[in-house]
C-alpha cells in the first residue's frame, strides 16, 4: 500500500524483548506493529511530542512521523469516530483515551457505530481503543474508574485487560491484528510497578484474545479476577497458603468474550468460586461470571459463589477513603476463609 | 449579467462610494455569513495556495440567478420595495413565523452552470427516481409490506441529489435518513432500498437494519446510524485514512438543522477543520427535526453562520434549486480537493412530510405547506428544463416512464426475496463467528 509516510527515523527504536516494565511492554507492542504494518497508526490527545499522559506512545512520533501519530483536540467522540472511519478504509488505528474515564465521551461512537457496523452491513472495524484504567493512585472520581461493565452488554466489542508485561505486549499485538474493535484497558498502577518487571521474548509473539490464564494453580478455591487485582489475589493466596489453603487464581485477560472453559474447568476442580474485581460490585462483571457458574457448574459447587468488588460509590480521592472503597488483600483473605469453611 | 447587477442594486439602498462587493454584502440579510465565508476563503488561499478569483459565495449567486431566471409575476418595483423577497431571506421569515409572499410560481433554477445537457438529464433522472422510489415505498407501506417506518424527503430531494452529483467516483458520502437521493446518485440500486424497507434477506444488511442504514464501500457509501452527528467524526477518519493512503478523495457528510445540535457534529467538524481535511458538510435546513422547528434548535439565523466557529468557509444555497446545489457543492469539492480544507454548505429547503409516515404534522401551519408545495424541486427543475429548451415535456415523460418500468422490476425482485432465516440473527457480530444461543442454558434442556 502506498502511504505518504516519510521514514526519517530520528528516534532510537526500543529494544525487542528484554527485561521490561508493563508500560515498556505495551510501547514495544505498538512500535513493532507499526513497523510490521504500515496501516497501523496512533491517534489521541497529547500522544505525539508529549508521548501521552503516561508516556505509552513516547518516541513514536519521532520514529514514525506526525502522519502516523496524530494529536487530536479534546474530542473523544472525534477520536473514536475518526478511528472507525479510518478502519473502514482499511487502516488499523490505535486510539488512546488519556484516562479510560473519558471513554464515556466516546460511548455512543463505540457502542452504536464501532460495535454494530459488521453486524449491520458487514463492515468490520479493526481498531484498538486503549487507555489507563483503575484506582489506587489517589486520582479521584474521574481518573480512577474501571469501565468494563459499561460495555459488557454490547455485542460486537471485545475487551482485554492484561496484568503483566508479557501478556500486555502479546495482547496489544493481538488486539491490533484483530478484525474487530477491541477495548484495551491498562491498569495505571501497573505501568511502572517494579515487582512486575519481567523478561519477555525478543521474537514476535501474541497472546490470543479470548483465553484466560491460570496465574496460580490450586485445589481448594478459585479466585477469578483480572488486571491489577491479580496481584491482590496472588498476595492473598500466599497468605492463605500459610493457613494450608491451596488457592487457584484465574487471570481472565479477556473480559469479552469470557473464556468460559477455563473458568468452568477451574470451578469444577476446586468447587469454590470467589470473583474479584476492582469496579463497584453491583452490576460489575462478577455478576455475569457468577451467573455462568450457577448455570453451568452448579452441581460441582460446595459453597455459594462470592463476588468481591469495590463498594458501590464513586472512587474517592483521599487515601483512607480510597482504601476503604477498594477490595483489599484482607477482604480477599477473609472471604476465602469463609468460603473454605462453608 | 447586466440585469443581475441591476437586481442587486435594486435590492440595496444607497451605498455611496463603497465597493460593489461591500454593498452587495450589506444587502444580504446574511451579510456576516458572506463576509465570514470570504475571510475564511481568503485565509485559506493565503495558507493553502488555492486561489479562486471570484469568492462571492453561492448564496448570492444562487439567489440572483433565481431572480434573474424566474419569470416572477411581481413587478420590479415590488421587488425593490421589498428586498426580503429573495429566496433565502423569505425563508428566514418563515422560520420566524412571518407569512411570506407567495411568489414562487414560475420559479426556475440557476442559469449559470457547467453541466452539459446530458448531465442535466441525468440529474433529472436521479431527482425523479428519488421521488418515485419514495412514492413506491409509501404504497408498499400502506400494503403493510414495509416492516418499519417510511421517511420521506418530499420537497427536499434536490438537495441530496444535486450535492451528491458533484462528487466523483471514489468520493464518499454519509447520508442521513432523508438522503435517499444521494444514495441513489451514488449508484445504489432501488432494489436494495426496497429489500431493506421490507426487511428481506436479500437486502444489503440481510434484514439486520432498516431503510438506508447500510453501506457500500465500493460505491463510497458509509452506512449511517440513527445517532445524528456521529457520521461527521467517522467521515473525518475516512479522510484521514485517505490522506495516509495518498488518495485524493473528498467526502460529503450530511446533517440537518436538528443534527447540528449534537456534540459529535461539533467534535467532528472541528477536528476536520484542524486537520484541513476535504470534508464537505451539507447542512439540510429543512425547518423541522421531528416536530421541533429550527428556532428551538439553534439561535443562529443561518446554519452556515456556524462555519465561522470552525474557521472554514460557509455557503448558503437554495436547496430546492438542484443546479445551484450542484454548482455550490462542485465549487466546495474543488476547493476541498485542492487542499483548502473543510466547507460547510447550508441548503435552505423544507420537509413537506412528517418525520415518518405515521406523523400527522399537527405542528405545521397549513399555509406553510401550501407555500412550499409551490416550490416543489421536481416541478421547478422540470419547468427549468422545458422553459430553457434543454428538454421537451415528452423527453421528460420518457425518462419518467423508464423509471417507472425500472421500479416495477426492482420492487418485484425485492418482493421475491424471502425473509431471513431466524438463526441468521446470530451471525456476523464478530468476524467469522456465530454467537452461541446464550439464552438457552444447558441446565434448562430436558
Amino acid at each position: 500500500m502506498a502511504t505518504a509516510l516519510k521514514k526519517e527515523h530520528k528516534a532510537e527504536r526500543p529494544a525487542r524483548g528484554g527485561v521490561v516494565t508493563f508500560v515498556e511492554a505495551i510501547r514495544q507492542g505498538i512500535w513493532e506493529e507499526m513497523e510490521r504494518d504500515e496501516r497501523v497508526f496512533v491517534i489521541g490527545e497529547d500522544v505525539g511530542v508529549y508521548g501521552g499522559a503516561f508516556k505509552v506512545t513516547d518516541g513514536l512520533i519521532d520514529y514514525f512521523g506526525p502522519e502516523r501519530v496524530i494529536d487530536t483536540p479534546i474530542s473523544e467522540a472525534a477520536i473514536v469516530g475518526a478511528a472507525c472511519g479510518a478502519a473502514l478504509m482499511g487502516m488499523r488505528p490505535v486510539a488512546e483515551f488519556q484516562f479510560i474515564d473519558f471513554i464515556s465521551c466516546g460511548f455512543d461512537m463505540l457502542t452504536n457505530f464501532a460495535a454494530k457496523c459488521r453486524y449491520r452491513w458487514g463492515a468490520g472495524i479493526p481498531a484498538v481503543f486503549r487507555g489507563p484504567c483503575g484506582a489506587g493512585v489517589h486520582a479521584g472520581p474521574f481518573h480512577s474508574q474501571n469501565v468494563e461493565s459499561f460495555f459488557m452488554n454490547t455485542p460486537g466489542l471485545k475487551m482485554v485487560e492484561p496484568s503483566n508485561p508479557y501478556d500486555a505486549k502479546g495482547l496489544i499485538k493481538a488486539a491490533i491484528r484483530d478484525p474487530d474493535p477491541v477495548l484495551f484497558f491498562e491498569h495505571k498502577k501497573l505501568y511502572r510497578l517494579p515487582r512486575l518487571r519481567q523478561e519477555i521474548p525478543e521474537e514476535d509473539y501474541i497472546v490470543e484474545i479470548g483465553r484466560a490464564r491460570v496465574a496460580r494453580e490450586g485445589h481448594d478455591l478459585s479466585i477469578i479476577t483480572f488486571g491489577a487485582q491479580v496481584l491482590t489475589a496472588l498476595d492473598a493466596a500466599e497468605e492463605l497458603e500459610r493457613e494450608g489453603l491451596d488457592i487457584e487464581v484465574i487471570d481472565l485477560r479477556t473480559l469479552l468474550p469470557l473464556d468460559k472453559e477455563t473458568i468452568l474447568a477451574s470451578v469444577r476442580k476446586t468447587n469454590r468460586a470467589l470473583i474479584l474485581h476492582e469496579a463497584p460490585r453491583t452490576g460489575g462483571i462478577g455478576g455475569e461470571i457468577a451467573g455462568l457458574i450457577a448455570e453451568e457448574a452448579f452441581e460441582w459447587l460446595d459453597a455459594p459463589v462470592v463476588r468481591l468488588g469495590a463498594i458501590d460509590t464513586p472512587v474517592p480521592y483521599s487515601p483512607p477513603l480510597e482504601e476503604y472503597h477498594l477490595p483489599q488483600v484482607k477482604d480477599v483473605v477473609d472471604a476465602a476463609r469463609r468460603l473454605a469453611a462453608y | 449579467m447586466a440585469s443581475k447587477r441591476d437586481a442587486k442594486k435594486k435590492g440595496s439602498k444607497a451605498h455611496g462610494g463603497r465597493s460593489a462587493r461591500r454593498a452587495k454584502a450589506e444587502t444580504a440579510q446574511a451579510a456576516h455569513v458572506v463576509a465570514a465565508a470570504e475571510v475564511a476563503l481568503n485565509d485559506a488561499d493565503a495558507g493553502g495556495g488555492h486561489r479562486d478569483g471570484d469568492t462571492v459565495p453561492s448564496f448570492e449567486v444562487a439567489l440572483n440567478d433565481a431572480d434573474a431566471g424566474g419569470p416572477s409575476p411581481k413587478s420590479d418595483a415590488s421587488r425593490s420595495a421589498a428586498p426580503a423577497t429573495r429566496a433565502g431571506v423569505r425563508f428566514v421569515e418563515i422560520v420566524e413565523g412571518v407569512q411570506a409572499p407567495a411568489i414562487d410560481e414560475g420559479l426556475i433554477c440557476s442559469l449559470e452552470t457547467s453541466l452539459t445537457r446530458e448531465q442535466m438529464l441525468e440529474l433529472y433522472y436521479y431527482l425523479k427516481l428519488t421521488r418515485l422510489v419514495e412514492e413506491r415505498l409509501v404504497n408498499l407501506y400502506r400494503q403493510n409490506k414495509v416492516i418499519g417506518g417510511v421517511y420521506r424527503s418530499l420537497g427536499q430531494e434536490a438537495t441530496a441529489v444535486g450535492t451528491c452529483y458533484a462528487l466523483e467516483r471514489g468520493d464518499f458520502i454519509a447520508p442521513l435518513i432523508r438522503d435517499l437521493g444521494a444514495v441513489l446518485t451514488k449508484g445504489i440500486r432501488p432494489r436494495a432500498i426496497f429489500a431493506q424497507y421490507m426487511a428481506k434477506a436479500w437486502g444489503p444488511s440481510e434484514g439486520r437494519d432498516l431503510n438506508i442504514h447500510f453501506g457500500d464501500m465500493e460505491r463510497g457509501f458509509i452506512g449511517p446510524i440513527s445517532h445524528l452527528g456521529d457520521m461527521i467524526p467517522v467521515m473525518t477518519g475516512v479522510l484521514l485514512a485517505a490522506r495516509m493512503q495518498q488518495k485524493k478523495i473528498v467526502a460529503i457528510a450530511y446533517i440537518g438543522d436538528g443534527g447540528m445540535s449534537t456534540g459529535a457534529f461539533h467534535e467532528g467538524l472541528n477536528f476536520a477543520a484542524v486537520q484541513r481535511l476535504p470534508l464537505i458538510v451539507v447542512a439540510e435546513h429543512n425547518c423541522y427535526a421531528y416536530s421541533t422547528p429550527t428556532h428551538k434548535q439553534t439561535a443562529v439565523k443561518n446554519l452556515a453562520d456556524k462555519a465561522a466557529a470552525y474557521g472554514i468557509p460557509g455557503y448558503i444555497v437554495d436547496g430546492n434549486d438542484i443546479i445551484a446545489c450542484y454548482e455550490t457543492t462542485k465549487r466546495a469539492v474543488d476547493f476541498a480537493r485542492s487542499g483548502g480544507g473543510a466547507v460547510l454548505i447550508e441548503a435552505k429547503t423544507y420537509r413537506r412530510k412528517g418525520h415518518a409516515e405515521h406523523d400527522d404534522q399537527r405542528y405545521v401551519p397549513r399555509e406553510e405547506l401550501e407555500l412550499w408545495e409551490k416550490r416543489d424541486p421536481v416541478d421547478r427543475y422540470e419547468r427549468h428544463l422545458t422553459s430553457q429548451g434543454i428538454a421537451t415535456r415528452e423527453e421528460l415523460d420518457q425518462i419518467t416512464a423508464r423509471i417507472k418500468q425500472e421500479l416495477e422490476e426492482e420492487v418485484a425482485w425485492a418482493e421475491s426475496s424471502p425473509l431471513p432465516e431466524p438463526e441468521r440473527a446470530a451471525y456476523n457480530v464478530y468476524d467469522n463467528s456465530i454467537v452461541p444461543p446464550a439464552f438457552r442454558p444447558k441446565v434448562l434442556e430436558r
